[in-house]
């Protein structure tokens, strides 16, 4: 036993957890309005929606923007609406980078300097975010797993955006301009919470695996284990409804499946994505357009994926700029246009796939990962309350994700390595 | 009102559309199996959660709500009309157009022995027919002795000659049998007038659906049942075909539902002589339904293998007879058996084909040589041949592979005899979303949302 580890784990005890019902009661008192999206497209929730299409093997597009200021969205974003609509094609849902800053409490992120991205002060700019009509939004990065995650997610609930993320960044994530790890602990689980008391309404916590544990997990299983976690903290002690999202280091096509065709298993019939993502970097930097080969693989088998598992995550049609540079109106048209051609290819795709070994090698993946989840959650009851779910946080991050992977995961069995390192097949 | 809840209480499932009307699409369906036979408020219970699911409680309240039913396998008729080629074949189309399925037919003079006959069939409503306007009276009122002095204690729908009417009621009043009166079925040579009949069927079928378990109270939530789920099928096919004023429609179409016990065809086109032969027989209607209760995936499998043959189909499908026949045997015995190795599903595939095949052939009407001064050829039924639209649904073409294929075999096929008047060529498309029975159902409140909807489930497959 590390003695370390055993001392920090140890640490994590003693806090009156009552703000965790007081957030919960707090976010019962708000109205959750529906999107302008959701009242254009006739559903009572962006959840609503995404079940009925899964639920019919539809596919569903979801892109991001990086506009640098609200200006900016102002102006790109009907434009945008006009040149989707004269094609015909569809957006679903589309994600925004925020300002870094957003990640911090208010009184600190006023002093940040520069702003590099969306910086949302009022309750109306938040507001803005939901006014599109043609698209819903998502808010993944510096939500959920901030120092600021309460506040955030009550002015995003209030605005209708009802899914946002990203939970795996707390436990990957570090923000040097705030230490206190207690206090992102505490906002974080409030944030949660708050989410639990609106799972009828159809709320979704995003978690993208990649961000939080690609570089702390050698292996699938590995991966699954720590779904299974999140899904454990979020679901079974705060009653919300996690979304989990993957994709940026899974250059196999088989791996996606595979990996897709777990997270079916681990949540059943109640199975909510968020998205699907190919690599976001982009693997060529001088031709951003040879990006398209991946893109359009990982589209294609994305799409397959949906088709046969049905569990509403929208495919991406991003693979070159990653979450800094904002792609043009025309790139984003020009890749749903090939993503509605691929669309096409599909019923012949769909002959050549072997799905029965890949949900086998998918139970493979989740009895791996349950074990995972078992003995960490084993060892961290020797020192905590493991139905405290704020306990269970604290302890997670200050003990560490990748040393408790490493210990913890089972040594006989083999498993499916992750793809971590992007340019290797 | 800014949706419509439109359900179907089937034998085998309860299926629920929501259509938002302003916008003239499908959010959802969903379907839940059938609990018609212990309280149809289950299955509705199960729609309402799925809608509320996606428009909200306080929408679903609001939304206009409208069911169909085919519970219970539609209404069982019998038909008893003068000669096969005109009373028995309209009275058939009477009772297929108005959704129920005919288990026996009677023409000429009916004999005691006859109407014994009948009462063993379970039959649940007659249709008595026969005799133009100022024509034949007296074979009808014998018909109609024969029937009232019978142990038949089912409702009897008089169709025929009205002059014969008042007495044929009489005899059935006096032996305690009810009967109802509408207009002639036949008035003249020439002419057909099923409306007022398909109306009667329509509404003792409606009370029989509902008279069962729950339906009371499903009455309460979602008001009266409108109409037979066949029926409602027909009003959409016919809207397809027609289009509405704002919208046009597809022309001349057909419809097949190949299930598991029968294959449903529909045609919708005007019947023209076909080259110069003459046209005999009854008229037949612009939109025509035939039921083929022995042509069926599951439950009558076993009649699609007799009328086709197991050598044949064994050796179309690949597989053994010996296999063959077991693999009918399996599906006869379990009749949600699904097809799970690449011999069953080749079966599978047999079977509809053969099942399309021969309903559609039935459905269409043929050419018949003849040598009489002036006449060469007389056509009896409906010419399809000017038919290029297929529309296929139903479980093995909605969802199983190469549905083409399938529907093709309601074409003519090369070395085929070209008096059967089938089509020559057929662009096939099939009904993705199951709406039909939603359409017809909202075609009386907003015919151009439920055009719209159908053309949008529509997908080409040719």
């Amino acid at each position: 036993m590390d003695i370390e580890k055993k001392k920090i784990l140890e640490s994590v005890t003693g806090t009156d957890t009552s703000f965790i019902q007081q957030a919960r009661e707090e976010a019962q008192a708000i109205q959750i309005p529906r999107s302008s999206w959701c009242e254009a497209e006739g559903f009572v929730s962006e959840k609503a929606y995404k079940s009925v299409m899964a639920s019919k093997g539809g596919i569903m597009y979801h892109t991001h923007f990086c506009f640098p200021d609200r200006e900016s969205m102002q102006r790109d974003m009907p434009a945008l609406q006009e040149q989707l609509e004269k094609q015909g094609l569809v957006l679903d849902r589309f994600g925004v980078s925020l300002d870094p800053s957003m990640a911090l409490p208010a009184e600190l992120r006023r002093r940040s300097g520069e702003k590099a991205g969306l910086y949302l002060e009022t309750q109306e700019d938040w507001n803005e975010l939901a006014s599109y009509s043609f698209s819903q939004p998502h808010l993944g990065d510096n939500m959920i797993g901030s120092p600021a995650s309460y506040d955030s997610c009550c002015k995003a609930l209030r605005a209708g955006i009802t899914t946002m993320g990203n939970i795996s960044q707390f436990f990957g994530w570090d923000y040097p301009e705030f230490q206190d790890v207690e206090a992102r602990t505490r906002s974080t689980v409030m944030a949660i919470a708050a989410m639990g008391a609106h799972t009828e309404d159809g709320v979704l916590i995003h978690s993208n695996l990649d961000d939080g544990y690609g570089d702390k997990c050698a292996d699938m299983g590995q991966l699954i284990g720590m779904a299974l976690l999140e899904k454990y903290i979020a679901e079974d002690l705060l009653g919300a409804k996690v979304a989990h999202s993957f994709g940026d280091m899974f250059h196999s096509p088989y791996k996606r499946l595979v990996f897709l065709s777990a997270l079916k298993q681990i949540h059943g019939d109640e199975a909510f994505g968020s998205m699907v993502f190919a690599n976001k970097l982009g693997r060529e930097k001088r031709n951003l357009d040879l990006n398209d080969a991946h893109l359009c693989m990982c589209m294609l088998y994305d799409m397959a994926g949906q088709v046969r598992y049905q569990t509403g995550h929208a495919v991406t049609v991003m693979a070159d700029r990653g979450l800094d540079d904002q792609v043009t109106n025309e790139e984003i048209v020009r890749k749903l246009g090939l993503a509605k051609q691929l669309e096409a290819y599909l019923p012949e795709a769909l002959k050549t796939i072997h799905f029965a070994a890949i949900d086998t090698e998918a139970a493979y993946l989740v009895m791996r990962g349950r074990k995972l989840r078992d003995n960490i959650l084993s060892y961290l009851s020797n020192y905590i309350d493991i139905m405290e779910p704020y306990s269970v946080m604290l302890a997670i991050k200050k003990a560490g994700v990748k040393g408790l992977v490493e210990e913890l995961s089972d040594k006989m069995e083999e498993s499916l390595p992750t793809d971590y390192d992007l340019y290797s097949h | 009102m800014k949706y419509a809840t439109l359900i179907d209480f089937g034998s085998t499932y309860t299926k629920v559309a929501c259509v938002h009307l302003p916008e003239r699409r499908v959010l959802m369906t969903d379907r839940f199996p059938s609990t018609v036979h212990t309280d149809a408020r289950i299955g509705l219970h199960q729609c309402f959660d799925a809608v509320a699911g996606a428009v909200g409680r306080t929408a679903l309240q609001e939304s206009l709500k409208l069911s169909s039913s085919s519970a219970a396998g539609g209404l069982r008729m019998a038909v008893a009309g003068l000669t096969r080629s005109l009373s028995i074949m309209a009275g058939r189309n009477a009772a297929f157009g108005a959704g129920a399925k005919v288990l026996a037919n009677y023409s000429g003079w009916l004999t005691p022995e006859d109407a014994v006959s009948l009462e063993k069939t379970d039959v649940e409503i007659v249709l008595l027919c026969g005799g133009y306007e100022k024509g034949n009276r007296t074979m009808v009122l014998h018909n109609a002795e024969i029937l009232g002095a019978s142990g038949l204690q089912v409702p009897v729908i008089y169709a025929g000659n009205s002059e014969a009417g008042q007495m044929a009621r009489e005899i059935f009043c006096r032996n305690g049998k009810e009967c109802f009166l509408v207009d002639n079925i036949i008035p003249a040579v020439g002419q057909m007038n099923t409306g007022p009949a398909e109306a009667v069927i329509r509404n003792i079928f409606m009370k029989r659906i509902t008279n069962m378990i729950g339906m009371d109270r499903v009455r309460e939530e979602i008001g009266e049942i409108l109409m037979p789920t066949p029926a409602a099928v027909m009003m959409a096919g016919k809207l397809l075909s027609e289009g509405t004023e704002t919208d046009a429609g597809l022309g001349g179409m057909m419809m097949v539902d190949v299930g598991g016990a029968t294959t449903d065809v529909y045609s919708f086109n005007k019947n023209k002589g076909y080259h110069y032969a003459r046209m005999v027989g009854a008229a037949e209607p612009f939109a025509k339904r035939t039921v083929e209760g022995d042509m069926g995936m599951r439950e009558s499998s076993v009649c699609v293998v007799e009328e086709a043959g197991a050598e044949v189909m064994a050796q179309r499908a690949e597989v053994s007879v010996g296999l063959l026949r077991a693999s009918v045997e399996k599906r006869l015995s379990d009749t949600s058996f699904l097809a799970d190795t690449p011999e069953e599903l080749r079966i599978d595939r047999e079977i509809a084909s053969q099942a399309i095949s021969i309903s559609v052939r039935r459905h269409a009407g043929y050419i018949e040589k003849v040598h009489s001064k002036g006449v060469r050829e007389i056509q009896r039924g409906k010419n399809l041949t000017n038919v290029e639209t297929i529309i296929g649904t139903g479980g093995i073409l909605v969802s199983g592979t190469d549905p083409n294929s399938l529907l093709q075999c309601a074409v003519l096929q090369e070395g085929e005899r070209e008096e059967i008047l089938i089509p020559r060529k057929m662009r096939a498309l099939v009904d993705r979303d199951y709406i039909f029975y939603a359409a017809g159902l909202l075609r009386e409140y907003d015919p151009d949302a439920a055009l719209t909807i159908m053309k949008s489930s529509l997908l080409e497959i040719s």
